[in-house]
Order: structure tokens, then C-alpha cells, then sequence
């Protein structure tokens, strides 16, 4: 799919005032383009845009349910600029971003550098709000860093010298060392690509854990998938780790070789199950989180997910 | 995994087993719908009997050289096993004839007679084979199969050494009701032997619908006898159904396979999904469907 340029810019305000003396004026120039308007906007901005304009945004998302898992967002994203079918696009964004825990907030930093490369040359224009009342400076600071351009109170371009390109920023938030693996956590060798003993194994865990069974499914699945492709492209040994907090389940799939899957590639939406990403990209989607550090003491694998839904 | 258990149309339990694994003292019951099912059935029934030194009684009008899945399915002539009396095809008028009239209970008295050559001739068991096409085509002709079937479980019921298959073409029969009337006559069907088993994953073939029954769990280790019996069903066919209800797990590399086999095997003509489990039809939504051109959802989807 070709279309113009992606605009990504963010967008700094502290008043509603603000968010309005820019979002106005962008969607009109959107109406004036025959633009498809699209909001994933808090309520209560969605119904400030509304009042001044009236019933012109074609699909609105309320925030604080849209933002739940990036890797979906974006998928969802993705749906909503396909049924534009070829007419330009522009959004208004505003991640929720109270209460996230650092690991969610580093992630909905990733998701903001990510849509750089996911709706480039898709005719997308995006505005993300951040609002100053609500985030900190460190998510002012990655805005920057995740925005080539830059909006700060008002209608006036902002000067921006931050701004990284999506493989390095992508590359920078696995930077972070994992916490370490608690010395209580069941372990399991995996030899062979019959995993029916491994399944059986996460299987007991996480029952006794009280993990709903529609979450273990998906869990199940997505560690399947990960020992696969350790089995596949990994050294051996390769281990299964498996421990629970007191809500969230992790297991670390762990080798002692080092394979590199396509990073970025695997949190785009692939056009069909036929793309190479599509396993490493399904596991993401099927759990909260999948974390990957290779290295030189071999590549470990982390997934994350809640017990319940 | 040799039984399966399950309830027929509400009729109480009938006992679904494959011919490989029947026991003696099975009366078994199968409608086939397509020509190579009753092949592989009774082909197998009548071949496994063969070899391992059983007698093998075959009541029906085809002649031996033309018995179904013989020669076509194992390769063998039946003449030499039939002139060493190891198998006797009995056509129906001399089964069941008497006084110039079709008797079901000269039926029992054949298959009792047959039973004592068994025994004489120090066979260790006796398999019976009944096609009942001819009947089910007749008016009235439904009756005389209720009463020859009983005939065939007061012989076959209570024996440990004998088995039996009674069969018939489903094309042939005239109502449904009569078909399930025949088939809750029956604790045991009947079905092919597994394309594939082996304790973890297990598929056999159906032919209404035309597809491939999967149950147990698919992974990586697996994919290449997955493809092959895939291949398998897909060949002229238009329409490949996958029955899932029994399927535990599947993994996104075979679920990727299917996305990719509904394209190129079946030439777009559709791979339905029927029934698969609460945790699959999940995995799928979550990813999304639309990934998986040219798959279809059959039955059983708690979703639209």
C-alpha cells in the first residue's frame, strides 16, 4: 500500500483550551482533504472537538479502553486506516497513560516510535496529545524522543532536536536488564520439538496458579511458539522458567545461543499468517508481554501475562 | 486412544471404534457415504482376518475377486484364501433363502453353520461381513434388515470369537429415519482406521463431510505427517472440512499451514473449521481471522 508520508506529531498542552486551538484546525483542514477522521481520544476531549464541530469523526475509540495492550492497538489501528481504503486518514491519539506501571509506560513509548514505521506512506496523519497535567517529564521526554515533530501549546511547530528513528529507539527500550528469575521459579529442560511434555508441564503451573482457562490458552500457545523457534534457530540447552506474582504469570524460554528475530518486524500486523513474522507477532498478541534479550550469555525470552482477563 | 465414546442423535451410547480396533462380540454398524470408506472398512476388516488366520465370512452378491478394498486397497486376489476355505463369500439368496422366500432367521442358521466350520477348522476367531444395500434399496426391505440384524447379534453378541461389520450405502437408503432406526439397532460403529495416531495426535478421515477429524494436539514435531494428511484429503476434492472439537492444542505454525493449505492445496476452493474449542477459536480471534484467507468457519463458532 502506498499513500503520503506519515505526519506524526505530538502534541503538549495543559489546558483543554490548548488541545483545542489545535485539534479544530486539524480536522477542518482534514474535511477540506476528504480525510477519514479518526479519534482514540479521552471522552472528554472527543466531546470538546464535538461540541465545536459537530458529528464529523467517523470512528472514535474511547482512550481509556483502546490502550490496553500496544501490540493490539496497533493491530486495531491498522483496521481502522484499511476501511479508508485509500482516502487520507487523520487521527487524533491520546494514550492513557495514568497509573501505567514503568514497564507499560515503556512499552506505550515504543508503540508511539512504532507507529512511525507501521503507517509510514499510508496517508496517515496523526496528532498525540499529551496532557502536561497527567504525565510526568520522563513521558514528555520520550514524546520527544518518539515524535518528529513537535506541538507545544498551541498551533506553532516547537523546535525538536530529540527525535530517534524507530530501530534505535525500538533497540534502546531492550536495553534494560530483566529482573532477575526468583530462585523458586519450576524449570524445564526442553529437548526435542515435541513439546506435548513441556504443554503438560505450563499446563499443571499455571492451573494451580488460577489462571483462567482462556488466558492459558493463549499463554500456551504463545510459549509454544517461543520454544519452537529457540528449539529451531537457538542453541540447546533450552529451558522453560515458570513463576507467578501474586497476578501476573511469567515464563523465560532461555538458550545459551544467540538469534536475533526481526525485531521491529514482529510488532507489525503481518498482511496474512504467511509473513515470517507472523509467529513472533501472534505471541505478542496473545500475551501482555514479550520481552527478548540476546546476548553473549545466550537469548532469553520473557512473557508476561495476567491470570484473568 | 482406541474408543471413543459419545451419544448418537440422543439414542442412548453407542461406542465409535475403528475396524482396527474392534473386539469380539462386536456387531458394528456402518453407513458409508462414499465408495473409498467402505473400501478402507471392510477392506481392512476382511484383510486384517485374513492375516492373522481367522476365517472370514462375507455375505454378500459381489464375487470374491470384487470384494471391496481387497484388491484395490491391499493389493491381494481373495480366490486362493476362498478355495482354501479360509474365506467363504456367501451370496445373499443362499444365505438367507428358504422355501423359495428370504427368511432372516435362515440367516442365523447360516452364521451359526459358519461358526462351526470356524471351529472345526481350528480357526481362532470368525469375522462376518453383511452388505445390505440390496435390502435397503427394496420396498419394505427395511424391515427384513431390522430382523437380520437381530439374526447376526444373537450369533455375534454373546461370542468371544466372533466380530461382525453389517454395512450399507448410505445413497441407497430411502428415509433418514429408517438410517438411524438401523444404526440405534447397533451399540458399536464403525469407522476407518486412523490416517494417523500416535498417542498424542490422531486423524482420521471423514467423509460426510468430506475432511479430516483431528484430535489430541498438534505441534512442530508433528507438522510433517499434519501436511501429508492434509494433502491427503485435498486432493480433487472442492470443500475440505476439519472437525476441531476433540482438537486440544495447535500451534501458530500449524495454524499458519492451514492459512497456507486453504490457498494452494484446495486452489481457493475453502478449508471450513468445524467446531473448534473455547481456547482455539480465542487464539484465532486474537490474532484475527482475516489472516487466514480461504478459511471458512464451519459449525460449532461461538462467534460470528
Amino acid at each position: 500500500m502506498t499513500g503520503a508520508a506519515l505526519q506524526h506529531q505530538a502534541l503538549l498542552y495543559g489546558k483543554d483550551e490548548e488541545y483545542l486551538a489545535t485539534a479544530v484546525p486539524y480536522v477542518r483542514e482534514g474535511l477540506d482533504q476528504d480525510a477519514m477522521i479518526i479519534a482514540a481520544i479521552p471522552r472528554r476531549c472527543y466531546d470538546a472537538v464535538r461540541d465545536v464541530l459537530g458529528d464529523v469523526i467517523s470512528v472514535f475509540a474511547d482512550a481509556e479502553h483502546f490502550y490496553r495492550h500496544p501490540v493490539r492497538t496497533i493491530s486495531q489501528y491498522m483496521d481502522i486506516v484499511r476501511t479508508a481504503q485509500g482516502r487520507p486518514v487523520r487521527a487524533l491519539a491520546e494514550v492513557a497513560w495514568q497509573g501505567r506501571a514503568p514497564w507499560e509506560a515503556r512499552e506505550w513509548g515504543r508503540y508511539e516510535s512504532l507507529v512511525n514505521t507501521v503507517f509510514d506512506n499510508r496517508g496517515v496523519s496523526v496528532i498525540c496529545s499529551y496532557d502536561r497535567r497527567v504525565i510526568g517529564e520522563d513521558i514528555e521526554s520520550e514524546a520527544r524522543r518518539t515524535h518528529p515533530q513537535l506541538l507545544d501549546g498551541g498551533m506553532f511547530p516547537a523546535y525538536n532536536d530529540s527525535y530517534e528513528h524507530t530501530e534505535v529507539y525500538n533497540s534502546r527500550c531492550d536495553k534494560t536488564p530483566l529482573p532477575p528469575v526468583p530462585a523458586d521459579a519450576a524449570r524445564r529442560d526442553v529437548t526435542s520439538l515435541d513439546l506435548a511434555g513441556m504443554r503438560a508441564f505450563v499446563k499443571d503451573h499455571c492451573t494451580r496458579s488460577g489462571m483462567s482457562p482462556l488466558v492459558m490458552g493463549r499463554f500456551i500457545t504463545a510459549i509454544n511458539e517461543i520454544a519452537t523457534n529457540a528449539l529451531t534457530h537457538g542453541t540447546p540447552p533450552v529451558q522453560v522458567i515458570l513463576w507467578t506474582t501474586h497476578d501476573t504469570a511469567f515464563c523465560e524460554v532461555a538458550d545459551i545461543g544467540l538469534w536475533h528475530p526481526d525485531e521491529l518486524e514482529s510488532y507489525l500486523p503481518p498482511e496474512s499468517a504467511n509473513a515470517p513474522s507472523f509467529g513472533l507477532w501472534s505471541a505478542r498478541m496473545l500475551v501482555d508481554l514479550v520481552e527478548i534479550r540476546a546476548g553473549w550469555h545466550g537469548t532469553q525470552v520473557r512473557l508476561r501475562t495476567t491470570l484473568t482477563e | 486412544m482406541d474408543a471413543t465414546e459419545h451419544a448418537a442423535g440422543g439414542h442412548g451410547w453407542t461406542t465409535l471404534r475403528s475396524v482396527g480396533d474392534l473386539r469380539p462380540g462386536d456387531h458394528a454398524w456402518l453407513a458409508s457415504t462414499h465408495p473409498d470408506e467402505k473400501r478402507r472398512v471392510l477392506g481392512d476388516f476382511v484383510y486384517d482376518g485374513l492375516r492373522s488366520a481367522q476365517r472370514v465370512v462375507c455375505v454378500t452378491d459381489a464375487p470374491p475377486q470384487h470384494l471391496p478394498g481387497m484388491y484395490d486397497r491391499h493389493g491381494i486376489d481373495v480366490r486362493p484364501f476362498a478355495e482354501a476355505g479360509h474365506l467363504e463369500v456367501i451370496p445373499w439368496r443362499r444365505a438367507c433363502a428358504r422355501h423359495g422366500r428370504a427368511d432372516p432367521d435362515q440367516l442365523g442358521r447360516t452364521l451359526e453353520r459358519e461358526m462351526d466350520r470356524a471351529h472345526e477348522g481350528r480357526f481362532p476367531a470368525l469375522r462376518i461381513t453383511a452388505d445390505m444395500t440390496w435390502a435397503a434399496a427394496l420396498p419394505g426391505g427395511m424391515d427384513f434388515m431390522l430382523a437380520c440384524d437381530g439374526a447376526m447379534e444373537c450369533v455375534v453378541g454373546p461370542s468371544t470369537q466372533a466380530m461382525a461389520v453389517c454395512q450399507v450405502d448410505t445413497r441407497a437408503v430411502r428415509s433418514a429415519d429408517a438410517l438411524s432406526a438401523l444404526q440405534n439397532h447397533h451399540e458399536v460403529l464403525v469407522e476407518v482406521n486412523p490416517d494417523y495416531d500416535d498417542g498424542v495426535l490422531r486423524m482420521v478421515r471423514t467423509y460426510a463431510p468430506h475432511g479430516l477429524r483431528l484430535e489430541g494436539e498438534i505441534d512442530s514435531a508433528r507438522h510433517p505427517v499434519f501436511t501429508k494428511a492434509l494433502s491427503s484429503v485435498s486432493a480433487p476434492r472442492a470443500e475440505v472440512h476439519l472437525e476441531l472439537g476433540r482438537l486440544k492444542f495447535i500451534d501458530l505454525g500449524a495454524l499458519k499451514m492451514l492459512g497456507a493449505h486453504a490457498l494452494d492445496l484446495t486452489r481457493g476452493n475453502g478449508l471450513v473449521l468445524d467446531n473448534p474449542t473455547p481456547d482455539l477459536e480465542n487464539v484465532i480471534q486474537m490474532v484475527g481471522f482475516h489472516l487466514f484467507p480461504g478459511i471458512t468457519r464451519g459449525k460449532g463458532w461461538r462467534s460470528v
